[in-house]
């Protein structure tokens, strides 16, 4: 609270510096539909004094002379040059430019260019796009927004997320795109994802980015669009431009802030007819709903009192809080004649929907940009930011959900709260049932497992642009990203399931990346037609990290819960980890453009890489794209303004992790504290060679009826080789893999943008955007001659289910446990009367969707604007484990089916005679909860993933002394996740439930951290 | 212009371009050795058949031994289900494990003389987990196996004879005089402490019992190796028992953990049932040293008497907690350590298996001696070892009958006594089982799974070869076995020569 008031003085500080000016000239400007045109520079001819139009288009500026001249510019429209005349008032429209209908847009390097000139998609969604719903997190914010863009998260806030650009290509679920914030690669790294036995799940290096901070953020795809990063692109880039201060704009401070509240939701479909036992049989210290059913009659309960024997209803709802997100962003941005700089300090505060789960952010940033002299230009960025990540949660079978999904449904939050008593000074866990790992307390394990971490990261860049003529220019550019990664996580308590806590364990970890970088340009009218454009580059890129890991082992009691605390202080063990890498680059490329209207852009780059070894190291990838304007080139119909057509081609190579491919031996300390050393389970392979990716696109742009439609079509094809794989090894070789090069993997697709316009008038406009992608990825290859194996597993026997990409399929199958069935279809009882599992796993399912698309509406009217963006997929399917595991224990909503009396199950025996064998519910459960076809759904979806209701509020309702300085002030409401239009799984949801970020992971709807409603506000001011 | 050549110059000099001759050391980790110390290996490899003890051995061997029993309703074993995550560990545990640690000693020190009294060792403990390893399987990868490339399976009855010769080379390799041989520090040494006699006595003892597993299959072979193990010298004394200590300080005690922390197992009624009614005594003095009851929510009506409970159940009974479990407070060492860094010992060899060895040797008249004096003194050993107080022992064996009656019914007697002092050594009680068919075991209270490769009524015999070796390697497998189909877990292995099923009035006629 201290903090936000300390804003409103700075505020109010600098009205009274604003509100010193003079005299002004407003008005709007347009374009010829009568639309406002928003950020069109306004400038006073001669001066450096400036202004730019606000959302609606208005402007104003005070000019020092009323005879002076105003210059009304925008990328995409003529500039027209005004004289004032004595006007106060002085309305544009602004003519379209013909010759620049395509904005620029930035690609690979931060080169700005010409969206018309590119043979391959690149789409770029605007900082307001990205900060529009207020979301903290870079990830989720961009989701829905780019077609053939997946994105899943997992982990509840601060939790990781998979960026998937058009599909997986990587066996080695090596997916890892390049983020690169102006011009130099930030790390992604440290993510950490849960796993089916535990864990927890941490969106790394990416929570760091302030979404506030954004100007624009290219994604770049395909082969040919990240071509130039190498190898570090193969699986695209996104390339992320921060907002600068702009020269001619003078001083401007802009606030923006936020509030949401978040609450949990979309749990398992729970029965709550039936309580704890067995057989229908009542057992107050039983650990599973096969009981009797509810009476509300009282029994004995596990607490020993007499208790009404009914139903505990919302178990989870009632168990997690409401999070409350708020973020606070100022920035000031000034400019002269030399230079401009921009500052801005975010604070964020997120909480999570378990106690104390939080994420807390400071960013800090500086950018300036100087001319020293004519042809020596300075650009400068120091970024600051802390990330903490506090009681990150467990997931899987040991989650907090999956605790609750197995609670016999008569035990009480109050009875199980606070989680523990005290005695002799320590917390115990109150059980109701006897100690066992699968049935703990929740309460008691939200305040016993310890997950912290923070991040303190430095980031920059120091870049130099030398002119030496008008053709010939240099760029260089010096880059560093380097933090320090400290994870804290134990066990506060002792608990009666493990004897070795309460435990103990730090780590920290030191990162640095330093990147050197130069790039000489050089460009030419050759004639009349034609223009050369040359360059040639080189970069060094030098990694390192230096990690220190130490535990504890059994500390003496809470109250020694630090490293030294140990019982036996031999347990305390530490260790070290080093790795480092470099990469070597020369690149170049040719633009050769005719007439304006048909553009070739050639590239090429080699990388070293000392992660490969000597013979193997080096690699080269060519690119070639090719841009014509067919809508310049021939005569067009009235109706088509704008139509292109593009071709791309591209071939880029992968290394490998660092260490690969050499065989050392560790050293570690055993039992007994003895030194121990073992031959490592992989046998390295000196022959290892690059990856290799080769892809190509082709296109087309069309825009109609003056602007009404407009698509963007792409067809590509990817076709990834050589890719560095653990291979399984046949185990008695006494390895049980080995690194090595493998498989061919394809993934071809479409992707179609559409924008739609149907009205655009003076005060109301109404846009929809609709993406659309599919992408199939198959296994055409896999087969070595080390290797008779014809599948690759992503996932291993997870509840009994496997995914594999099989040579010749489709990539994802899901693998499990079928029905036994007849000849005839007809499932298989045995003599208990239940049935039967098939003895092998067969396919049940592909985690593929048949697509993926989204639904954006955007209505500007008046000061009103409504954004709504829906998400949706098509085709896939989904394990749900969460039900297959409440299954086993009564928990589920199906247990409770036909009221639990016992029934003959459907199916013929082996003999094909009928079975006369009744079973109980209980029976008949826990033998179908082993069967993966039972819970097989598919996963296809359709959600509101975020809505907005934004009002501009008119500034003459602050009086005249404030509006004078108040530019602009806006209040949105915003909605994320509200509801699901449609979709099939058992309560859950079918896209944020997977347990991991892993490739396979998302055939599983199990247990994750609780998916969240979310509404909030958000306040914008501009001064 | 100059001005600005002079400055690109200065630039382009700073940049380090084209030199990648650092890559290769850059690419090797600074925290690494080359090549390892025997001492760092040799402690492992003790490790390895308890490192994932509940999966490899706790619910299989132990569960078909019917010392422990199940009480997780979906446990899929204990009705002779496979599991590849449970046991298809042991595969990959052994050959990538010792056996590759193993090879790559043989790498570095094999020519070198200085180390042949320690490979020796290691070649000792090698054979008897190679032994472990066939008995549960049947035919195995093991001429070459663990050095980088596939082999061929090679049968039993191979495997066993190399063993024996292996076995006789290795203990006589071992020479105790040579001060200049590298020795173990001694606190390596985990299960000898660097006593080298022990050392040559437990790979005699090895010998002796891989001789008789081969007692029906082929007397002839088993009979010389027998008589050459006993002549060479096997273990004398509890002293020269092979138990693998378990640390205090870490999460390796699995019985306790599997029977006290998790609920996962209780003891089986069919060895319960063994402890009354052996002795005219009526309850075996080793009954509460090794089980008691778990103060817990449920209790038996009678707990004056140590009742297991059933194996095999399909639904189990809602007081199966109530039956009795591990006694971690009775005094045995087994269970209880050594007090300090010791929580545990598990049995690999007892001293006692070592003696009915050599009475069932006695009976088959293949060594000298008196068949029903070494029955007697292998009961003694156990109950020394458990820690019996005297009178208590000599009363209890003061009421068995002795062996007496056919060479059937004495083998009976003999199995059953040896069965009960091989508690808790699951692997060996199930093979002696499998070989002998005594004592009596049951088959799962529910009948086999319909999902086991067992067909009903029918005793487990083996473990299937695990999913790996079906996926990589069923080329190499025995073509009788190489599918999921065909490998089922109710074939004989080599020296398994007769169906339990052709018991009669509860006696074989296959052992003599």
């Amino acid at each position: 609270m201290n903090q936000k008031f300390n804003y409103v003085l700075l505020f109010v500080a600098l009205l009274f510096i604003q509100g010193a000016m003079a005299q002004t000239i407003s008005g709007t400007v347009t374009d010829n539909y009568g639309t406002p045109v928003p950020s069109v520079n306004v400038i006073e001819k001669g001066t450096t004094n400036g202004s730019t139009t606000d959302f609606d288009g208005n402007y104003s500026i005070t000019v020092s002379s009323t005879s002076g001249t105003l210059i009304f510019s925008s990328l995409g429209f003529v500039a027209q040059e005004i004289p004032v005349g004595g006007k106060s008032s002085i309305n544009v429209v602004l003519q379209e430019d013909v010759e620049q209908l395509g904005e620029v847009v930035v690609t690979a390097l931060g080169i700005k260019r010409e969206k018309k000139a590119l043979g391959y998609s690149v789409q770029e969604v605007s900082g307001e796009d990205i900060s529009a719903g207020a979301d903290g997190n870079v990830t989720t914010a961009l989701q829905g927004k780019v077609a053939g863009v997946n994105i899943t998260t997992t982990g509840g806030i601060g939790g990781n997320s998979r960026i998937e650009l058009r599909g997986n290509s990587s066996l080695a679920d090596n997916n890892d795109v390049l983020w690169v914030v102006d011009g130099i690669p930030f790390s992604s790294g440290d993510t950490s994802d849960g796993g089916i036995w535990g864990g927890t799940s941490n969106g790394g290096g990416l929570l760091d980015i302030n979404p506030e901070d954004i100007a624009s953020m290219s994604v770049l795809k395909g082969g040919s669009a990240a071509a130039l990063y190498g190898s570090r692109g193969a699986n695209g880039v996104v390339v992320i431009t921060t907002k600068t201060g702009s020269k001619a704009q003078g001083l401007g401070i802009s606030y923006s802030g936020s509030v949401f509240a978040s609450t949990s939701a979309y749990f398992l479909d729970l029965q709550e007819e039936f309580g704890q036992g067995s057989e229908g049989v009542y057992d107050e210290f039983g650990t599973s709903s096969w009981g009797p059913e509810f009476d509300g009659v009282e029994r004995v309960a596990w607490t020993g009192e007499l208790l009404p024997y009914a139903a505990e209803k919302n178990r989870l709802t009632n168990f997690t809080k409401t999070g409350v997100t708020s973020r606070h962003s100022v920035s000031l941005t000034n400019g002269g004649e030399k230079g401009s700089y921009r500052a801005t300090i975010s604070k964020d505060y997120t909480e999570g929907v378990y106690e104390n789960h939080e994420i807390k952010k400071t960013n800090f940033d500086l950018k300036a940009t100087y001319e020293i002299n004519p042809w020596l230009n300075v650009d400068a960025k120091v970024s600051y930011i802390k990330t903490k990540g506090q009681q990150r949660p467990e997931i899987g079978y040991y989650s907090l959900v999956s605790y609750f999904n197995a609670m016999p449904m008569n035990i009480r939050l109050e009875d199980l709260s606070p989680g523990y008593e005290i005695i002799g000074g320590e917390h115990v866990e109150t059980l109701y049932t006897t100690a066992n790992a699968n049935y703990r307390n929740p309460y008691f394990l939200q305040e016993q497992i310890v997950n912290n971490d923070e991040r303190n990261r430095f980031f920059g860049n120091l870049t130099t642009n030398i002119s030496f003529s008008e053709n010939l220019k240099l760029r260089l550019r010096y880059g560093l990203d380097n933090y320090r990664y400290e994870t804290e996580s134990g066990y506060r308590y002792a608990d009666n399931v493990n004897d070795q806590k309460p435990s103990y364990s730090t780590a920290e970890k030191f990162y640095s990346e330093e990147n050197m970088e130069m790039l000489l340009t050089y460009n030419k009218d050759l004639n009349e037609d034609f223009n050369l454009g040359v360059s040639a580059g080189a970069n060094k890129m030098y990694r390192n990290t230096d990690k220190l890991s130490a535990s504890s082992g059994k500390l003496i009691s809470e109250e020694t819960y630090f490293l030294s605390g140990a019982e036996d202080s031999s347990t305390i063990s530490a260790s070290e980890e080093f790795t480092e890498r470099e990469i070597q680059s020369v690149y170049g490329f040719v633009d050769l453009s005719y007439k304006d209207y048909l553009f070739l852009n050639a590239t090429a780059r080699n990388d070293w890489s000392s992660t490969l070894p000597e013979n193997n190291n080096s690699y080269f990838y060519p690119s070639v794209n090719l841009s014509g304007l067919v809508s310049e080139m021939f005569m067009m119909p009235d109706w088509i303004q704008y139509f292109k057509l593009r071709g791309s081609w591209a071939q880029v190579g992968k290394d490998t992790d660092p260490y690969n491919t050499t065989q050392v031996y560790t050293l570690g300390s055993g039992r007994f504290n003895l030194t121990t050393s073992s031959e490592p389970d992989l046998l390295v392979n000196s022959d290892l060679k690059p990856e290799i990716s080769t892809s190509s696109e082709i296109g087309a742009e069309l825009r109609l009826f003056k602007g009404i439609l407009g698509f963007d079509f792409t067809y590509y094809s990817e076709d990834t080789k050589n890719q560095i794989v653990i291979v399984d090894l046949d185990q008695s070789t006494g390895y049980t893999g080995k690194y090595d090069n493998l498989g061919l993997v394809v993934n071809r697709g479409i992707e179609l943008m559409t924008t739609i316009t149907p009205i655009r008038r003076d005060d109301f406009r109404f846009d929809i955007t609709l993406n659309y992608a599919k992408n199939k990825g198959e296994v055409k290859e896999l087969v070595t001659a080390e290797d008779d194996d014809e599948f690759y597993t992503f996932i291993t026997d997870n509840g009994g289910v496997q995914v594999r990409g099989t040579e010749g399929e489709l990539m994802g199958d899901i693998y499990g446990y079928a029905y036994e069935r007849s000849d005839d279809g007809q499932i298989i009882i045995d003599d208990d009367g239940l049935p039967v599992r098939a003895a092998e796993r067969q396919v049940l399912g592909n985690i593929q969707p048949d697509f993926t698309g989204s639904i954006g509406l955007n209505v500007n009217y008046k000061n009103f604007t409504v954004n709504a963006l829906l998400g949706m997929q098509e085709g896939g399917d989904i394990y749900s484990l969460t039900e297959a595991s409440a299954a086993s224990s009564g928990n589920a909503l199906r247990t409770a089916a036909n009221g639990r009396v016992d029934f003959i199950a459907d199916g013929v025996l082996a003999d094909g005679s009928a079975s006369s064998q009744s079973v109980s519910a209980q029976e008949y459960w826990s033998r179908v909860s082993g069967i993966t076809e039972e819970f097989i759904y598919d996963a296809s979806y359709m959600k509101l993933r975020e809505i907005s209701i934004g009002y501009n509020v008119p500034l003459s309702i602050f009086g005249d002394k404030v509006s004078s300085v108040i530019k602009e002030a806006r209040i949105s409401l915003i909605g994320r996740d509200l509801f699901y239009l449609y979709k099939n799984t058992p309560g859950t949801v079918p896209d944020a439930s997977a347990f991991s970020t892993s490739y396979g992971a998302r055939a599983f709807d199990f247990s994750p951290v609780p998916v969240t409603r979310s509404v909030g506000c958000s306040v914008n001011f501009k001064f | 212009m100059k001005k600005r050549v002079i400055y690109l110059g200065m630039v382009l000099l700073t940049f380090a371009v084209g030199c990648t001759e650092d890559f290769e050391e850059m690419n090797t980790p600074s925290n690494v050795i080359t090549k390892v110390e025997p001492s760092y290996v040799i402690n492992r490899m003790f490790q390895n058949p308890l490192t994932n003890y509940q999966r490899n051995i706790n619910l299989y061997p132990d569960f078909y031994a019917q010392y422990w029993s199940n009480i997780v309703s979906s446990f899929e074993s204990p009705r002779y289900e496979y599991v590849d995550g449970w046991i298809g560990n042991q595969w990959n545990e052994f050959y990538t494990g010792p056996l590759a640690d193993y090879n790559a000693q043989l790498g570095f020190y094999g020519d070198d003389p200085t180390y042949t009294n320690v490979l020796a060792q290691m070649e000792i403990w090698m054979c008897a987990e190679w032994q472990r390893m066939t008995d549960t399987y049947g035919d195995i990868p093991y001429f070459g196996a663990g050095t980088g490339e596939s082999v061929p399976y090679n049968t039993q009855e191979e495997i066993y004879n190399d063993l024996i010769s292996r076995l006789t080379e290795a203990v006589n390799a071992i020479d105790t005089d040579d001060a200049t041989q590298y020795a173990f520090p001694t606190n390596y040494d985990l299960l000898y402490y660097g006593d080298l006699d022990k050392w040559k006595r437990f790979g005699n003892s090895l010998r002796l019992r891989l001789a008789m597993r081969m007692s029906n299959v082929d007397p002839d072979a088993a009979q010389e190796a027998a008589a050459a193990a006993v002549a060479d010298g096997v273990m004398e004394s509890n002293a020269d028992g092979a138990h693998i200590p378990l640390w205090s300080s870490g999460w390796y005690d699995y019985h306790h953990q599997m029977a006290w922390n998790w609920d996962n197992t209780r003891a089986s009624r069919t060895f319960t049932d063994y402890l009354y009614g052996q002795s005219s005594v009526g309850e075996d003095p080793r009954a509460w040293k090794w089980f008691t009851y778990k103060d817990d929510s449920y209790s038996l009506d009678d707990e004056s008497v140590i009742t297991g409970i059933e194996n095999g159940y399909n639904t189990l009974p809602a007081d199966a907690r109530a039956y009795a479990t591990i006694n971690l407070d009775g005094g045995y060492v087994g269970f209880v350590g050594d007090g300090a860094d010791i929580l545990m010992y598990m049995p690999y060899m007892f001293y006692s298996e070592t003696v009915f060895l050599k009475a069932e040797a006695a009976l088959r008249g293949w060594i000298a001696g008196d068949a029903n004096g070494l029955y007697i003194e292998g009961v003694q050993a156990s109950m020394d070892y458990v820690g019996v107080e005297a009178t208590a022992a000599s009363d209890y064996i003061n009421g068995l009958s002795g062996l007496t009656g056919s060479n059937e019914e004495q083998l009976k007697q003999l199995i059953t006594q040896k069965y009960i002092a091989n508690f808790p050594n699951g692997s060996e009680s199930w093979a002696d089982f499998r070989r002998t068919d005594y004592p009596d075991i049951s088959l799962p209270l529910d009948g086999v799974s319909g999902s086991a490769s067992v067909a009903a009524d029918t005793w487990v015999k083996r473990i299937r070869y695990p999913d790996n070796q079906h996926n990589l390697n069923s080329a190499s497998m025995p073509t009788s076995q190489n599918t999921i189909d065909t490998d089922r877990m109710d074939i004989r292995l080599w020296w398994d020569t007769a169906d339990t099923k052709d018991k009669s009035s509860g006696l074989m006629n296959s052992n003599f």
